[in-house]
């Protein structure tokens, strides 16, 4: 506070702190962590050996030259952006996307998935829902409702209750809100996504060739190290190892801090 | 998911789908929790995506021993307390630097009252910053986060009786600084 506006009293300070707690990630680091999970998620499937179950994905959800995402991809994409990707390539990055979609159960993103997109993820998005109704108690998390967020709505009420403080942009939805950053962002993110489950399918040919679409698009993209690091992985696991490893020598050139950099020495055997 | 296909006799242990989901799950709804933990136990601003991604990498490796009996924030916290203490303990982090250069654009509008509560934010770390870090730890899971003590002494693997000795400090400590920081700007 600048002099002349009133004092912060120690517990005004922690009412500060408990509002800023319940915001969503700041904008850039969002789509960017965002893209990053994706990552660790393909990283953590080839090492807990569901690489081999990807697999068997029924070859009917990959019809098409540039196919419809299957429902995972809708899913993950929108659950790790906290909205539809497809409908929403202007306001997936927008303010809020985090807790935006807080009332949105992921059942709810299934839902939308199917509006847009083919006949076939219907039908996957069919037998996924009817495996989860036959362990119910396994079911995933359908609803906000049973997450355990702590007092979210007392959190909510001192919003309205005091002025002072800024709108909870980051937990209301963000509705018609201008876009605040780059809608290709959304469509780095979903071109990416599909590299990463054809890569989870062993499919590196497409995988390879849509990141080299997205290398020719967006050169100096935010998400080169996310691209980078799927062209080493599925170069590796196309057996082209001298390529793998080339790459690699790039990737390590341009970035030299990478979290993912012994992940990638791993992939192309240099280490065991 | 993408293995969908397989029999739903199968269970999701062996499986993954549902392991995956609520990873998915974890990060949407709890990532921005990590985020602003990480901040809270003194990771510089430049640095928390970095941490916040190193705490969701070890996360999702030890996702099956998480217990859904129990709220998952205090279990990310401990994630998020552990990366914290790593980061501090490098010289380069071992002094904290205040006023959170390299700070993200402030999602809020460009308003003036945005901007002093930016402010305020920023003197509220600064009072937290002088906590002593155990005792931070109990002061956020508690205060701000409105953990129940037993389940803070669990998080930080702590006799409840030490948790609260430590919430007492901290109380105290932050009341102090929040006074002092007060004098300093010519407050009254």
């Amino acid at each position: 506070m600048t002099s002349g506006t009133k004092p912060l009293t120690a517990a005004e300070l922690m009412q500060l702190l408990r509002h800023e707690g319940q915001t969503g990630f700041p904008l850039e680091a969002q789509s960017r962590l965002a893209a990053r999970m994706l990552t660790v998620v393909a990283v953590g499937d080839s090492f807990s050996g569901t690489a081999a179950h990807t697999s068997q994905v029924s070859p009917s959800a990959s019809a098409g030259v540039f196919e419809e995402p299957s429902v995972s991809v809708v899913d993950r994409l929108s659950a790790l952006l906290g909205r539809h990707p497809i409908a929403s390539l202007v306001t997936a990055v927008t303010l809020g996307g985090i807790f935006g979609a807080a009332g949105h159960s992921l059942y709810t993103t299934r839902k939308l998935a199917k509006l847009d997109v083919a006949q076939s993820v219907t039908r996957v998005s069919a037998k996924a829902d009817a495996i989860a109704a036959a362990s119910p108690s396994q079911a995933p998390v359908a609803s906000i409702d049973e997450l355990p967020l702590i007092a979210p709505s007392r959190v909510t009420a001192e919003h309205a209750a005091d002025p002072r403080r800024p709108k909870p942009v980051s937990i209301e939805p963000a509705g018609s809100a201008e876009p605040k950053a780059s809608p290709s962002i959304a469509d780095q993110l979903a071109m990416l996504e599909q590299a990463r489950t054809a890569l989870g399918r062993g499919d590196t040919n497409r995988a390879l060739k849509l990141l080299a679409m997205h290398a020719k698009e967006y050169p100096a993209s935010t998400l080169s190290e996310e691209r980078e690091a799927l062209a080493v992985k599925s170069l590796a696991r196309a057996g082209r190892l001298a390529e793998a490893k080339t790459r690699l020598a790039q990737f390590e050139a341009q970035f030299p801090g990478s979290l993912m950099l012994s992940t990638l020495r791993r992939a192309v055997g240099e280490i065991p | 998911m993408h293995n969908v296909d397989l029999p739903a006799s199968v269970t999701p242990s062996e499986t993954h789908p549902r392991a995956t989901m609520e990873f998915h799950t974890v990060f949407q709804f709890h990532g921005p929790y990590v985020w602003h933990t990480l901040r809270r136990l003194g990771v510089h601003a430049g640095d928390l995506e970095d941490q916040t991604h190193e705490v969701f990498l070890q996360v999702y490796h030890q996702f099956a021993e998480y217990d859904p009996a129990r709220p998952i924030r205090p279990w990310l916290f401990a994630f998020a307390f552990h990366k914290a203490l790593k980061y501090r303990s490098r010289a380069q982090h071992r002094f904290e630097v205040l006023g959170h250069e390299g700070e993200v654009a402030d999602p809020n509008p460009t308003a003036l009252d945005a901007l002093l509560t930016k402010e305020a934010i920023d003197l509220a770390h600064t009072a937290l910053s002088e906590l002593e870090l155990g005792q931070r730890a109990v002061f956020i899971l508690h205060e701000l986060d409105g953990c129940a003590m037993p389940e803070v002494a669990a998080t930080l693997e702590l006799p409840l009786n030490t948790a609260y000795s430590r919430l007492r400090l901290a109380r105290a400590a932050f009341e102090k600084a929040a006074r002092r920081l007060r004098v300093k700007r010519g407050d009254p």
